[in-house]
């Protein structure tokens, strides 16, 4: 697909790309290569995967790592129930043409996500979502599947994919990924947006909210991303915020510190921060006094907020 | 020497300056980075940028010194304040020549662009090399580089073993902490019940394999800060020999500064006699002075962002003079405080002279050891806790 297809067909998708992620992903399909996406939390790492699924109608597989993930969960087991079942039916009734049936047949396997991807018959999109989260042995285990897309299930031999998927692998960086894995990938570190790109990807998924109040709201997150945080708001907690504001019918910010301090836990999600962050601050970043907002607006705004 | 590098030759150029400032850039890398050149249409040679970035930066770290590098690179006349490290002249080199160049040859060829290797990429010794042919001998050789004279291969080999008998002990001396999450282990006292029952399927539901689980201990991550300004010249050997010891006993990170803060955690591992001329080269650019308060800032926010918790150790080895406002200084140990982080700092002198930005940040300090030679060193076990 060429560059300028993706930047649109993302668009499409509901997913604004700065230019070097589209490069990554255009990439990505060329050399089919996987692609490790790092960054703070919140800043749409997941929602890459979603959106090139749905930009080229493929089918999403995800896997959630954790610690403690095994092969049995991400990659295949055998259906060890129906094994036994089939045992116990082969001994009453000795099959018509005295052959005896193969215990590790891949109709007894159950396929996990990787395999899934590996041998689906149309090109999918897989999504590995956090992979600092898993253990090395695991992350090691993947080295196979992401040099070569194969699988080897010992019983069976080795398994190849059929159509090469695109491979998205995220991670935050809580644990140091090994220099095999970061080899293996095309590597994109996803910054937080532009002022103008979170507008425009703001907007995008709120077309019903007031263009001044989206621009005043993602203006003044940006002004408090600088801010000495722990947890810096991500899009997905900026979108929750306007749309927070949307609800309550507001045009544009309040002028009244407080009333913004009332919906910032949409925003703030440890209690250093929201001690942090005080009716002082919230002032300092409005910029002081603001004209274009009416007092009848942030006056209704308590009384609604009482409601809610 | 001809006047314009040929397009091979001058991916290999651009693969071994990566090269020298720390990157992985391997024959692999190279292939993948002619493939999309190649790939790309030429209109759209200004994303090579952005496309190369995803083929040769591995982490956060590199990411953020792509730029810089490729600007210097491929348009040095654009970098303001650049040194040439040489009295030759060089015609500039020009990325969209170069691409040009590079899709010439191929159509000449009669070859698919997405094929890499038909170019003979794979031979070409312009790749294979340490940086040695790039003829820019980066930053290693400037006079102007406070490390360039030490030799890290005049160390004894009795001298080594005492620094990692060292950042043994201060190892046991840190006690490893009860973490909340559990490890899978052959033999404990506690049965883990989920992980029994899925084992016991295989077997017909008899637990034959049964699994056993307990709470995980780990070490606190170390970190070590080394100062490598003029004025602890003389000790930045020293402290960098430290450094190499916790990052292989400990696997401590290790960092340096004047005025920036540069990871070099990976070049310490690499037992290799040309792991100085590496640092000089990753430090290479960093101008005069001594920020030390922005390269803490910067260790908090970019750097350590994720890593430090309430179990992080940073060992600071710095004179602490300072040329950021002294009330900096206080303000960036606070933030890392803030973290949970406990920080020693480490004096390269016997009695422990206070610059006024360390007198400001004095109670921030969980403790300041004296570190001007081998000898001092062996009390920071007994001092750090």
């Amino acid at each position: 697909m060429d560059l300028g297809k993706i930047n649109q067909g993302l668009k499409r998708a509901g997913y604004i790309p700065d230019q070097g992620l589209a490069s990554a992903l255009w990439l990505a399909q060329a050399l089919q290569r996987p692609l490790l996406l790092e960054g703070d939390a919140g800043v749409g790492k997941t929602s890459i995967a979603a959106a090139s699924a749905r930009m080229e109608g493929r089918q999403l597989i995800r896997l959630q790592c954790y610690e403690g993930l095994d092969l049995q969960q991400a990659v295949y087991e055998w259906n060890y129930s129906r094994q036994l079942l089939e045992i116990q039916r082969s001994g009453a009734n000795k099959p018509a043409d005295g052959k005896a049936f193969d215990l590790f047949d891949r109709s007894f396997l159950l396929e996990r996500p990787l395999l899934r991807a590996i041998s689906a018959t149309q090109p999918v999109v897989l999504l590995i979502d956090e992979i600092d989260r898993a253990d090395e042995t695991f992350e090691a285990f993947l080295l196979e599947v992401l040099a070569d897309f194969q699988i080897t299930v010992p019983e069976l031999g080795t398994i190849t994919a059929t159509s090469i998927p695109l491979v998205v692998l995220t991670s935050n960086g809580t644990r140091e990924l090994s220099d095999a894995l970061r080899r293996r990938c095309l590597y994109h570190y996803v910054e937080y947006p532009t002022l103008a790109r979170e507008i425009e990807i703001v907007k995008l998924s709120l077309p019903e909210a007031e263009t001044r109040l989206v621009e005043e709201a993602v203006a003044f997150v940006h002004k408090l991303r600088k801010e000495d945080l722990h947890k810096v708001p991500g899009i997905a907690e900026t979108l929750d915020w306007i749309r927070a504001l949307h609800k309550l019918d507001l045009r544009g910010l309040p002028d009244d510190p407080a009333l913004i301090l009332q919906t910032l836990g949409c925003m703030l999600k440890t209690r250093n921060d929201r001690w942090q962050v005080a009716a002082e601050t919230v002032g300092k970043l409005l910029g002081g006094e603001r004209a274009g907002v009416t007092i009848g607006v942030a006056a209704g705004l308590t009384d609604r907020l009482a409601q809610v | 020497m001809p006047n314009q590098p040929q397009p091979l030759h001058a991916v290999a150029g651009f693969a071994a300056h990566l090269r020298e400032h720390g990157f992985q850039v391997g024959i692999p890398e190279q292939q993948a980075m002619l493939t999309a050149a190649l790939r790309l249409p030429l209109a759209q040679h200004g994303r090579i940028e952005s496309c190369w970035r995803a083929i040769v930066c591995a982490n956060p770290d590199s990411w953020r010194r792509y730029p810089e590098l490729f600007e210097h690179y491929w348009y040095p006349h654009r970098v303001r304040g650049s040194v040439r490290s040489s009295g030759m002249t060089r015609r500039a080199r020009s990325l969209p020549e170069m691409v040009q160049a590079l899709h010439q040859e191929m159509e000449q060829g009669g070859q698919k662009p997405s094929d890499a290797k038909s170019l003979g990429f794979a031979d070409s010794s312009a790749g294979a090399g340490d940086g040695e042919n790039n003829g820019q001998a980066m930053g290693g050789a400037s006079s102007a580089d406070p490390l360039a004279k030490r030799d890290f291969g005049e160390w004894l080999q009795s001298d080594l073993q005492r620094l990692n008998q060292l950042a043994e002990a201060v190892a046991q001396r840190v006690r490893k902490r009860l973490m909340r999450r559990k490890e899978w282990v052959s033999r404990a006292q506690a049965i883990d019940m989920r992980r029994t029952l899925r084992n016991s399927l295989r077997y017909g539901g008899v637990p034959l394999a049964p699994a056993y689980r307990r709470a995980r201990r780990e070490l606190p991550k170390i970190f070590i800060l080394v100062d490598v300004s003029r004025s602890m010249e003389i000790y930045a050997q020293l402290f960098l020999r430290v450094a190499r010891a916790f990052c292989e006993v400990v696997e401590a990170r290790a960092f340096v500064f004047h005025t920036r803060l540069a990871e070099i955690t990976e070049l310490l591992k690499k037992r290799t006699d040309r792991v100085q001329e590496k640092i000089n080269a990753v430090t290479f650019g960093f101008g005069g002075g001594t920020r030390i308060a922005t390269s803490v800032n910067d260790f908090v926010h970019t750097h350590a962002r994720t890593a430090l918790s309430g179990r992080s150790i940073v060992l600071v080895f710095s004179d602490g003079y300072d040329t950021d406002p002294p009330e900096d200084l206080a303000a960036s140990l606070a933030r890392l405080n803030g973290r949970g982080a406990r920080v020693y700092w480490l004096h390269p002198s016997q009695r422990t002279h206070f610059s006024t930005a360390l007198a400001q940040a004095q109670h921030l300090v969980r403790g300041f050891i004296p570190a001007h030679n081998l000898e001092s060193l062996e009390k920071l076990p007994g001092l750090i806790h």
